[in-house]
């Protein structure tokens, strides 16, 4: 570059040049250029534009717009031009407006425009490069700006995006923390599930034998209540052997007790469910519950108001409070509370998922609750099982709860203990409430005609000494008994019997043939002949689940002589076949 | 253009100048403004001269931590160190009056002489001038043109501080025009633009016409 000729131009163009740096922003920078090129005689910086905006010099000249420049700008920025044509645009516009136009840029980029009148041409084109010069350290500044506020955006997007990722990361181990803690619930509530599987299967084996055993044993009883019954009528009023045969009765009766508590508690019970009031049932047992429970005990009892009705023998809610307030009379040491508390209550989809155990659904509750010791949770895992006690020898049979289980698990229903030590429990029952309040409809059903008769009856049993034992009690109330000891031979009497046959009483479970197919066959022989099934257990033939059908007669074993003659008699004299 | 004998130094460098010199500083950077200023003060209190120096924006307890902590002895040399607010001195009663600071600055250095001092140099913040109405940018420009005058017979050597934050690119290259010598990037150098008083005067004065009547011309009817 050759100096320019007046070292004092080139003195105020490195001026502008070293002092360019302390201008605030676009405008200073650009006003003070003017200025300064404009005191350079001969010269009239008439504006610049920088980014978009232009800024007028101080002759106040205005033969260039602010459009002008704008559009001069965006044909030189289009880097589809190219140099030939950018020199072609920057000489029309010299032409129209009779100003220099020299670029602002970098290397890389266009940021703006100095427009330049002069009356010096050949001056101008001599200095010209040192003006390019100036202009470069301007593009050079605002590119260094423009670099520095990159620079803290991309700071600040940096901290923005480490902030982001920092609550992404936390977020990540919040929900990390949840999936851990809902893993470890999950494990917890399986944990649980299973141990509720095995205690299910446990109370059902249990059940199993419980109800095979009493089913065998019920028969050896009958044989032994039935026989002394008879020999009992039989013996003289000062036989010595009449205390024995008392005694033997006595025992019979306690051991036919417990197997039809065992029998419960295996859901082999038969029963006879009906629509009944469960306020009133209890309300009807007080009397005898607060005889159970003594003094010293305060029986308290808060029937909830229209409770709905329960489908269910009234004989297992007498079951059921019996073994329960026994158990909360032993709890209680001296002085103390049993309260019993009846409500409606209802079980969600939601509330059950939280107790698998429940099903959801409408439900009578029957809450038994005492002041008593209460039990420790090893305890109570095991109270329903049959022949667990914590009573001392000869106080418990360990069958009460075990038949509470049963009954209630027989009706559909579920059972609830809260038990602090050293306070109390509570159970709660909940039975499968009908929604429609519950009327009275108890009756009584106590019947008091006369038990003898002289009608013939045809007796099915493969236990001979049942099938005796059974004959002899019939006759000895005057009626006519043909026995057979298999379904066949029922059959063949039946066929060849020439008078009438009024009742079948058949075992339910045979060899061959079972009783209800027994009492079809016959009755298709004799349309009238009536049937009562008696057994053991009902092994479902005749009974769902336990439950009798409507116009089954059944007949418990094992049964008192009073028992089978007063249903006989009762079958006989009723009009339903 | 100085009236000073004397050759001293400013601070910045090792080369001596001819007292009275009268020097722009434009600085945006209040850190290089303190460590520039710094030099040129100490060498003053180091070479036996009166100083001033008027600050504004900040006090002059804290201007003199300030330069305690940049190494400027103000506390042994505190009765050869004046430093003032700005517009206290320059403006009593906050009427800007070219005459009253001309003649102050005649004045210090006049009686620092009398002291015995072997010159005076000042430094003052000038950005508060034009702040809040104090006096108009004709006032400015004729006290600063003014002053190359006085400094001829009362060789103060002065440097003008131009905070560049405050004030139009071209106001500034007018400024820049009626100082002699100038500091860019703490180094003391001559002004290429420097036009001397009367001149700048009679072109500022036309100028300021063009554009009243440019002004009038546009809003006539």
């Amino acid at each position: 570059m050759t100096p320019p000729a007046d070292p004092d131009i080139l003195g105020k163009i490195i001026l502008l040049q070293s002092t360019l740096h302390v201008m605030k922003d676009d405008m200073a920078m650009s006003r003070f250029v003017c200025r300064g090129l404009s005191g350079i005689p001969g010269f009239d910086a008439v504006g610049m534009f920088i980014r978009g905006n232009f800024f007028a010099g101080h002759s106040g000249y205005l033969a260039v717009t602010d459009e002008d420049c704008q559009r001069l700008f965006r044909q030189l920025s289009d880097n589809t031009r190219t140099q030939s044509e950018c020199e072609r645009f920057l000489s029309k516009f010299r032409q129209k407006h009779g100003v220099h136009c020299l670029r602002i840029e970098t290397s890389f980029n266009l940021y703006g425009l100095l427009l330049v009148r002069t009356t010096q041409e050949d001056y101008f084109a001599e200095i010209r490069p040192y003006i390019e010069n100036v202009l470069n350290i301007i593009a050079l500044t605002i590119e260094n700006s423009l670099q520095q506020e990159l620079l803290l955006q991309n700071k600040k997007d940096l901290e923005t995006l480490v902030a982001q990722r920092t609550q992404e990361l936390e977020s990540s181990i919040h929900s990390l923390q949840i999936e851990v803690a809902e893993r470890k619930q999950a494990e917890a509530d399986r944990e649980k599930l299973q141990a509720q599987l095995l205690q299910a299967q446990k109370m059902e084996s249990v059940g199993r034998l419980a109800g095979g055993v009493a089913h065998d044993f019920n028969n050896k009883l009958q044989t032994i209540l039935g026989f002394t019954e008879m020999a009992l009528d039989d013996a003289e009023p000062e036989s010595p052997v009449l205390t024995s045969l008392v005694e033997i009765r006595n025992a019979a009766r306690g051991a036919a007790d417990l197997t039809r508590q065992l029998l419960a508690f295996a859901r082999k019970q038969t029963i006879s469910p009906r629509l009944l009031n469960i306020n009133t049932t209890v309300a009807g047992m007080l009397k005898m519950l607060s005889r159970l429970i003594g003094e010293n005990i305060d029986l308290v009892w808060k029937p909830g108001a229209g409770v709905w009705q329960i489908r269910m023998d009234p004989v297992q809610i007498d079951q059921i409070l019996a073994n329960l307030t026994i158990n909360a009379r032993d709890a209680i040491t001296g002085v103390g509370n049993l309260t019993i508390e009846t409500d409606n209550v209802v079980f969600d989809a939601e509330y059950c998922a939280q107790h698998p155990e429940f099903v959801p659904g409408h439900y009578v509750m029957l809450a038994v609750s005492d002041t008593g010791c209460g039990m420790r949770r090893e305890v109570l895992e095991k109270i329903f099982e049959p022949f667990f006690t914590t009573k001392s020898l000869g106080k418990g049979t360990g069958l009460g709860l075990a038949t509470v289980y049963g009954i209630v698990r027989q009706n559909d229903g579920f059972i609830n203990v809260y038990s602090e030590p050293g306070s109390g429990t509570t159970f709660r029952i909940y039975l499968p409430g009908l929604q429609a309040p519950a009327v009275d409809t108890t009756k009584d059903t106590a019947c008091s005609q006369p038990l003898r008769g002289v009608e013939t009856i045809l007796m099915a049993e493969d236990d001979d000494a049942i099938l005796n034992l059974g004959a002899a009690m019939l006759r000895k109330y005057g009626y006519t008994v043909l026995t057979a000891r298999t379904p066949d031979t029922a059959l063949t009497l039946a066929t060849h019997h020439t008078g009438p046959i009024h009742l079948l009483i058949t075992d339910v479970v045979m060899p061959g043939m079972n009783g209800k197919d027994l009492r079809e066959k016959l009755c298709a022989l004799r349309p009238d002949i009536r049937c009562i099934f008696m057994s053991g257990y009902t092994a479902n033939v005749i009974a769902h689940h336990g439950i009798l059908e409507e116009n089954i007669h059944f007949l418990q074993k094992p049964f008192s002589m009073k028992t089978i003659v007063g249903k006989v008699r009762e079958v006989l004299d009723s009009s339903a076949m | 253009m100085t009236g000073g004998n004397r050759y001293i130094s400013l601070g910045f460098s090792e080369e001596k100048f001819k007292e009275g010199h009268h020097i722009v500083y434009i600085y945006n950077d209040d850190v290089e403004r303190k460590r520039t200023m710094s030099k040129f003060l100490q060498q003053g209190l180091l070479d036996n001269e009166k100083v001033l120096y008027l600050v504004d924006d900040i006090s002059p307890d804290d201007m003199r931590k300030e330069l305690l902590e940049l190494g400027v002895d103000v506390e042994k040399k505190q009765k050869d160190f004046d430093l003032t607010k700005g517009h206290y001195a320059h403006c009593p009663g906050d009427i800007f009056s070219r005459e009253f600071m001309l003649g102050m600055v005649g004045d210090y250095y006049d009686n620092a002489i009398c002291e015995g001092y072997a010159g005076a140099r000042g430094a003052g913040e000038m950005s508060w001038a034009l702040t809040d109405g104090r006096a108009t940018v004709s006032e400015l420009l004729g006290y600063e043109a003014s002053l190359n005058d006085i400094l001829e017979a009362h060789p103060l050597t002065t440097v003008c501080q131009y905070d560049a934050r405050r004030f139009d690119g071209a106001l500034l290259m007018d400024l820049l025009s009626v100082h002699p010598m100038m500091i860019v990037r703490g180094q003391l150098v001559k002004n290429p633009c420097y036009v001397a008083p009367e001149i700048f005067l009679k072109e500022y004065n036309e100028r300021i016409h063009r554009q009243t009547v440019q002004h009038q011309r546009d809003e006539a009817p």
